[in-house]
This record gives C-alpha cells, sequence and structure tokens, in this order.
C-alpha cells in the first residue's frame, strides 16, 4: 500500500493552497492528491471560456503543467475517495485500491444544491460547477435557443452572461427579491440588472420554478413558475446554491455542522485530519461567527494555513476571512467586501454617478470600516479600504479623505504607511 | 525546498520626505513600458497609451511614488482565481496576460492599491514588474531626487 505523508483529497484552490504551504514550509514529505476530476488542476472561474471561445483545456491550468513535478506531488486523478479508516489512516479509493497518510486534508468542495422540484433529472438540466458540466452544456448549446437560469448568485449570473455570450436567449429565475442579493447590495444589484437587461437577458425575482417539464424523448422543454407562468426552454441552467460536499467526513464522525467543523489551524475534530475551502467552516472575522464562505480566495487561504500546519509549523493560526467577490459583468466591474447589509449603528459613506454607473460606498462601524461595494471606475484602489477592514483600522483621523474618491495612501496617517512598506503585510499566520 | 528566496528580493524603497512630486517616475515607467521607447510616440501616438505602474500621491506637501512591494506574502497571489498572478523564483510578483481575466480579485485585496486596470476590451491586471530584470529599475534611475532607492542601495 502506497503511503503519503501528506494527501490531499480534493484538487483546486484548498488542496493547491495546502500543497504550496507545506513545501513553503521547508517539509520534504510525500504529497499526494486524490480528485475525482481527471484534470490537471485548473481555474473554476474560467469554465465559461470552454463555451464561449472553445478553450483548450490547458490554457484554463491554475498552475503550470510542471506544477506537480515541481512540488514533488504524485496526483491521483479521475478516482474518488469513497472511505476513510481514521484508526489505520487510510483511505480507499472508488478502485477498491487503499492510500496511507501521515496528514489527510479534506478540500472536497461543494457541489450544487439539489433542488427537489419534478424534472431535475431530465436530460437538458445541467449545472455549471466544473469543467465536466460546463462541456456538457457546450455539447449541448446547438440544441438551446431559450434556457432557464435557477438562481441568480454569482454562479447563476456568470452561466447566464456565458450562454448570452453565445446567442442563447436567457431567462433568470431568482427566488430573492434581487439578484446578486448575498454578493452587493440593492444599488449595485440593480446597475447589474440593467445591464443584463440591456444584454437581452430577462430577470424575474421573487419567483421559484415549481417545475420542469419533459418532452416525449426526455428532454427539459419547458418550465412552470410559482405563479402558474409557463415557458418554453431547451435546457434549465441550476444554480440554486452550493453545498458542502461533508458526506467522507461524517461517515466517520468528523464533526459537521454547516461545514466540517475546523479549528484555527484547519484541523477537524479528529487529529491529523484537517479540513479547508468550500467543505470547511470559515471563520468571519467581523462577526467572530462560524459560516460557509464558499469563495475561492477564502479557499486557497484556508488550504494554505492547513499546510503550514500539517507541515507541522508551531503557532498556526488563521485569524478568519472576509467575504470578498470580485468581477466584472460584461466587462462592467464590481467589487464588494465584508458587510454590505449594515446594521444599527453603522455609518456610509456614498458616492454615486448614474452616467457612469460609478459606485463608491463604504459601511462604518463607529468608523472602522467594516464593508464596500463599488463599481465601475470606483473599483481602483479598492484594497486599500479592504485592507482597512481587516486590521480594523478606526479611521475616525482621516474619515472625510476616505469620502473622497481620490483616496489614496497619501491620505492615511504615516505610521500606517511605514508598517504597510517594505512589503511585510500580514495575511495571518 | 525553498521555492523563492526574500534575501534575492530587492525591493524598491520610497523617500516621501524627499519627494518633490516630480513624476519623472511615473514618466520614465511609461515611456520603459512603452512600445517605441520613444518619449514622444510613447505619450502622443501609441494606443492604448502605455501605463505607468508606478502612481505618485499626494495630499498636500506630501508625496510619494506607490508601486507593488513584492510583499513577502502576497495577498494578489494568494487570491488570483485563475494563477495569472504568481511569484518568480526570484520573488518578483508578476501577471500572465494570457491567463488574467480581469476579475480585479487582486485589486480588491492589495493593501497598497498598487495594482491597476488595463484599459480596452479584455483588460488585465497591469503592475511594477521592476523593469524585468534591469539593473536599476527606470524610476529608481531618473528619479532626481533619490526619492526612489533599491533596497540595500540606501547609502549610496
Amino acid at each position: 500500500m502506497k503511503r503519503f505523508d501528506y494527501l490531499m483529497i480534493g484538487n483546486s484552490a484548498a488542496a493547491i493552497g495546502a500543497v504550496e504551504a507545506v513545501r513553503e514550509a521547508g517539509a520534504d514529505g510525500s504529497i499526494g492528491i486524490v480528485s475525482n476530476e481527471p484534470y490537471h488542476v485548473y481555474s473554476r472561474p474560467r469554465i465559461s471560456e470552454r463555451i464561449t471561445r472553445h478553450a483548450p483545456v490547458k490554457s484554463l491550468s491554475y498552475r503550470p503543467p510542471d506544477f506537480y513535478r515541481k512540488h514533488a506531488v504524485t496526483p491521483i486523478l479521475g478516482v474518488a475517495a469513497v472511505e476513510i479508516a481514521l484508526k489505520q489512516k487510510t483511505v480507499r479509493l472508488e478502485n477498491g485500491r487503499e492510500l496511507g497518510y501521515g496528514k489527510l486534508l479534506l478540500a472536497t468542495g461543494a457541489r450544487p444544491t439539489h433542488l427537489p422540484i419534478p424534472g431535475i433529472d431530465l436530460d437538458g438540466v445541467h449545472y455549471f460547477t466544473t469543467l465536466h458540466q460546463a462541456d456538457g452544456l457546450a455539447r449541448d448549446l446547438a440544441n438551446i435557443r431559450h434556457a432557464v437560469v435557477i438562481g441568480a448568485g454569482p454562479i447563476g449570473i456568470q452561466a447566464a452572461e456565458t450562454l448570452t455570450r453565445t446567442g442563447v436567449k436567457v431567462t433568470v429565475v431568482e427566488a430573492l427579491d434581487r439578484i446578486l442579493a448575498l454578493a452587493v447590495d440593492e444599488h449595485a444589484s440593480s446597475l447589474v440588472r440593467k445591464l443584463f437587461q440591456k444584454h437581452g437577458v430577462s430577470i424575474l425575482t421573487s419567483s421559484r420554478v415549481q417545475e420542469i417539464h419533459g418532452s416525449a424523448a426526455g428532454r427539459a422543454c419547458g418550465v412552470t413558475l410559482v405563479d402558474g407562468t409557463r415557458m418554453d426552454c431547451e435546457a434549465v441552467i441550476v444554480a440554486a446554491g452550493v453545498s458542502p460536499r461533508t458526506d467522507l467526513a461524517e461517515s466517520v464522525g468528523i464533526r459537521v455542522k454547516a461545514g466540517i467543523v475546523v479549528d484555527s489551524s484547519m484541523q477537524t475534530s479528529e487529529p491529523d485530519v484537517y479540513a479547508a475551502g468550500d467543505v470547511a467552516e470559515t471563520l468571519d472575522l467581523l462577526t467572530g461567527q462560524k459560516r460557509l464562505m464558499p469563495i475561492w480566495p477564502n479557499a486557497y487561504m484556508q488550504g494554505r494555513t492547513a499546510g503550514l500546519a500539517m507541515a507541522r509549523l508551531r503557532g498556526v493560526s488563521y485569524p478568519g476571512s472576509i467575504s470578498i467577490n470580485a468581477t466584472h459583468f460584461f466587462e462592467f466591474p464590481v467589487i464588494s467586501a465584508g458587510c454590505i447589509d449594515p446594521s444599527d449603528g453603522c455609518t456610509e459613506l456614498v458616492d454615486l454617478n448614474k452616467r457612469t454607473g460609478y459606485y463608491r460606498r463604504i459601511v462604518l462601524k463607529q468608523n472602522v470600516p467594516v464593508g464596500i461595494v463599488m463599481a465601475g471606475d470606483a473599483v481602483d484602489r479598492a484594497g486599500l479600504v479592504v485592507d482597512l477592514i481587516k486590521n480594523k483600522v478606526d479611521a475616525s483621523a482621516f474619515l472625510d479623505k476616505l469620502a473622497r474618491p481620490d483616496f489614496n495612501n497619501a491620505h492615511l496617517p504615516p505610521e500606517l504607511r511605514e508598517t504597510k512598506r517594505g512589503g511585510k503585510t500580514h495575511e495571518g499566520h | 525546498m525553498s521555492f523563492w528566496s526574500s534575501s534575492a528580493m530587492r525591493r524598491i524603497l520610497v523617500k516621501e520626505d524627499v519627494c518633490i512630486g516630480c513624476r519623472l517616475c511615473e514618466v520614465y515607467c511609461i515611456l520603459q513600458h512603452s512600445q517605441t521607447r520613444d518619449i514622444l510616440k510613447a505619450f502622443m501616438r501609441e494606443k492604448p497609451k502605455p501605463m505607468a505602474r508606478i502612481i505618485v500621491e499626494e495630499e498636500g506637501s506630501l508625496s510619494f511614488g506607490t508601486q507593488c512591494v513584492n510583499c513577502d506574502e502576497p495577498a494578489c497571489v494568494y487570491a488570483c482565481l485563475t494563477g495569472a498572478m504568481q511569484r518568480s523564483q526570484d520573488g518578483l510578483i508578476q501577471v500572465d496576460e494570457e491567463r488574467c481575466i480581469g476579475c480585479w480579485t487582486c485589486v480588491a485585496v492589495c493593501p497598497h492599491g498598487a495594482i491597476q486596470r488595463s484599459k480596452g476590451r479584455s483588460p488585465t491586471a497591469v503592475k511594477c514588474d521592476m523593469c524585468f530584470g534591469a539593473d536599476v529599475p527606470a524610476c529608481v534611475a531618473n528619479c532626481p531626487n533619490e526619492a526612489l532607492v533599491l533596497e540595500g542601495d540606501e547609502a549610496a
């Protein structure tokens, strides 16, 4: 039986973060990566390019082709891990093979949340979170004139933009009263909504798909909404959120709440078993609460923390994350971070230009920035404010300057500038 | 096993007390990153106009240049969704424009505000590249008041 000092289950941001950290920490033990996906590690946010420009899989790589070799990693790809034996410290794969481990990382990610509606298993019902799923949609494209996207979160909205770019007519159906409700605030949501409408996308909010209809051939051919509206379509893309893939952990009694429960070094309730990424809970830096935060940068940082801890670096501790969403919609940039739904006692600095879409909003709690939403050219230098949020800097002394569109380093107190220079900025270990 | 050496990384130090805000660093950075390397053509004719990777920031009598400091723990590299932002073996953080999708996650996490957006149809992240292995970066070489110096050369 092959045994690895470090065995990672999963081959995306969290697992790669862990591998890089193990090697950076100077540990030279053997590393194995097991993934049910058969590809060299790829950038999930780029799967849309398989559809819009038939991008070769190779071009979507998250790390160079020699990554595994350079980091002395044995990739075991295209085969799922199905069982853990904690006592024996082994993992069984679906092909029956067994692998031993010294330290195990569960970086199994999340899967699209199952939608319990009639017709969900029909042909022509697609998902949009993996390269394989994007390829399935790409192959089906010739059959699709009108597609219904269920869910207007970041994934659903990206699917809608992707399909629109290929000439497919798209209707987005969202249960909440606005699109991107968890990612951006009301104003930015309405900016993006108008932009999509301008590109011909129909958006229905406060609505739900009740049923997907099938043709005689067993293919999705229409949907009925809860209000009884019926519309024809040739495809349905389900993007109603994601759920952590905790099955492996749960089956052996590793503690799971919203996701796998981890301590500040990403260790699970089981010694030598770590978890990171979309499958694990995240400490929200602003609220001090554990919750799911399934975003790429957070997955990498958790993986990195786990890797450092697995390599036995002492005192590894992750202070927590703030949620950061940055993207562009039809080339229009939007960045949000931290708390965007202010509670009582919060103040706001808002600047906007209706003509250009420029929007700059900073939320503060007792003069400490806690959240931003920026759109259009306002996104430039967003990181300056995100840094204030991360470090919980009291901005009382430069509040008037923080409000300005040209807010920059020269507006910061000298001691803050000095701390930042020299590149010793701490990412929290 | 170490993948980059912090000691090999040379940083540009900023001395704000002697910066006179002349913006020559921006001018020479633009020239350095132009196609023609001709100051008139770079400024008047090239499209898109080359961008300065250093930005002079000012408030009242205070001024200084801000550019990437190649952080020891680079938030932009950790957060990059595509792997376009990477640290090379000599410690320099570089953008692979082929892999950059312009999502601006790096812009959102750079504590210095030192990453900019290129203009045009498929914009990508733009940052200081230390003039690609030049002995002395153009901004440092052309700063008339030694407000920009290479780390290790402070006394010079």
